[in-house]
């Protein structure tokens, strides 16, 4: 697990140090990783949904609940998707940060060491005209491809992919993202048909596309208009293809509500319906965030990896008072100090058993657990 | 300890381990007691120049709820420490953001960084420490003074 830990310091010991800045900006500040699902707040300020959604469940309902770092007053229905950030972890995350990371380190390397043979020269070169691309990237002027023959694929990746900019990088089934510019041909894919051309000819091309695909699917309910038509394709999908189940789950007033009632709630909802009424209430808000946060995902997750996850809370709360933590030798200590007791309780349990037999009296609370026990 | 917890600190030991060189400059620095334990740290907070407690050096103790970050650190001064909002017995200190008005934003640096900055700009009206909190509050600097260089000497210095 420590391996894929990352942080933006990792950038400080090579020469595109100034990258540690756009890396911590790309982080969430409640869980300091990598935006997963960013939302916005009424304050402007963007966290994971997760994040922020389990931070207003914890507010005590007696507070309302603010924002983490200037503590103005948020509301979880106002929270807002954040799509461009979105978008740019997805490209940071899916590879770029990785690439640039490699090509800067083997820069820096390069720099400090004797250049041992040819090829050594020939990478770190490569390596330092990266590192000058990014940085006049930076300068937000369009740049050529940089078509060379070096083993820098990752440069290749990181320019062309910043002067093309997908519209929405295109998401596969397990969540990941896909560059769409793996392949060096320098050509993107249309949005919408995905054959590829070059990118005057996307534009050229998009609207006969739309309006090609718009005649051969006019029966579908999501016949894109013409308002629509330039939004990019999972955009469309998204608001097309969300099966029904995909909605937030409102919060529930949980005084309202009697134990009963909340245990039906959670098997409606098909979640753990154990425990006394607080296991439930805090399992339900926990399901309750870990679902909205999955809706704002623009890759839900399948349920049975949420409910993993709320079966990963269920195991890391601590049932017990802190400062007890008991220990496997604790709890024989603590058998064999309460020996007498224990052998007190089976002997009440075993006389009262014949009795519940014959004349089914009434036997209360703890006696009848333990007689149960005693029957088995 | 939930997995979001264990990764956010972690985060904040590898950030404690390479922010950290063990010089006069550093006025904060903490790390965990052990690596398998990241729920209770150990640290120092060292006096800022130009304050009443330049010179020392207090020893903290960070315990970390299971629940961390939506809830606050618990960080007491282990060396004792003559302040208007720090305990002399158990050195607990009365700091709002380690209490209800702490944030998930927050980190166990930027708290121990906020517990630096109470040294300078204590807050004698929520007093743990009646003594020197009067002393203060009556104006008397001299008496304040005099009073935090002698414990400071006797248990703080380096």
């Amino acid at each position: 697990m420590d391996a894929d830990i990352t942080d933006p310091s990792d950038w400080l010991s090579t020469p595109l140090s100034s990258l540690s800045t756009l890396d911590a900006l790309l982080r969430c500040r409640i869980c300091r990783d990598l935006y997963t699902a960013p939302m916005v707040t009424e304050c402007a300020h963007s966290f994971c949904s997760l994040c922020i959604r389990k931070c207003i469940a914890a507010t005590p309902a007696s507070e309302h609940p603010c924002c983490p770092i200037c503590r103005a007053a948020v509301t979880e229905v106002k929270l807002r998707r954040n799509q461009v950030v979105e978008e740019v972890v997805g490209w940071f995350r899916a590879g770029a940060r990785e690439g640039l990371l490699s090509v800067a380190r083997e820069g820096g390397k390069g720099r400090k060491r004797a250049r041992v043979d040819d090829q050594d020269e020939k990478r770190s070169e490569a390596a330092s005209s990266a590192a000058a691309e990014v940085r006049r990237s930076t300068r937000a002027r369009p740049t050529a491809y940089v078509v060379s023959t070096s083993s820098s694929t990752s440069l290749l990746t990181i320019t062309s992919s910043y002067q093309e900019i997908p519209p929405s990088p295109e998401p596969t089934t397990d969540g990941a993202y896909v560059n769409l510019d793996d392949d060096d041909d320098g050509l993107v894919p249309c949005p919408v048909c995905d054959k590829r051309m070059t990118v005057k000819q996307v534009t050229r091309h998009i609207d006969s596309c739309l309006s090609l695909k718009a005649n051969t699917s006019s029966s579908s309910s999501t016949t894109p208009s013409s308002s629509t038509s330039t939004k990019p394709k999972t955009l469309l999908a998204s608001s097309s293809t969300t099966p029904p189940h995909q909605k937030r789950l409102p919060k529930i007033q949980y005084s309202m509500l009697s134990e009963p009632k909340l245990r039906q709630k959670l098997q409606d909802l098909k979640i753990p319906s154990h425990g006394n009424k607080q296991a439930l209430q805090a399992r339900h808000s926990e399901w309750v965030s870990i679902w909205n946060a999955n809706v704002d995902r623009s890759v839900p997750r399948a349920k049975t990896q949420l409910l993993r996850e709320l079966a990963a809370w269920e195991e890391s709360l601590d049932r017990f008072p802190a400062g007890s933590r008991v220990s496997a030798e604790g709890l024989e200590e603590w058998g064999v100090k309460h020996k007498g007791d224990f052998r007190e309780l089976i002997a009440q349990a075993r006389r009262n058993l014949p009795k519940r037999a014959e004349a089914k009296a009434e036997v209360e609370g703890e006696a009848e657990l333990e007689s149960d026990k005693a029957a088995e | 300890m939930s997995l979001a917890s264990t990764r956010r600190l972690l985060k904040e030991f590898r950030a404690a381990q390479k922010s950290s060189s063990d010089s006069e400059e550093e006025l904060v620095r903490i790390r965990p007691v052990s690596e398998n334990d990241l729920l209770h740290w150990v640290g120092y907070i060292r006096g800022s120049k130009g304050t009443l407690y330049e010179g020392g050096r207090w020893n903290i103790d960070i315990q970390v709820p299971k629940t961390y970050p939506l809830h606050p650190p618990e960080i007491k001064f282990i060396t004792p420490i003559c302040h208007p909002n720090v305990n002399w017995k158990d050195g607990l200190v009365c700091l709002d953001i380690l209490k209800g008005q702490w944030t998930a934003a927050w980190t166990l640096q930027s708290a121990c960084m906020a517990i630096l900055v109470l040294l300078s700009d204590p807050e004698p009206n929520s007093p743990l420490n009646v003594d020197i909190a009067n002393l203060v509050r009556s104006g008397d600097e001299e008496a304040a003074a005099s009073l935090v260089h002698y414990f400071t000497a006797k248990y703080a210095s380096t």
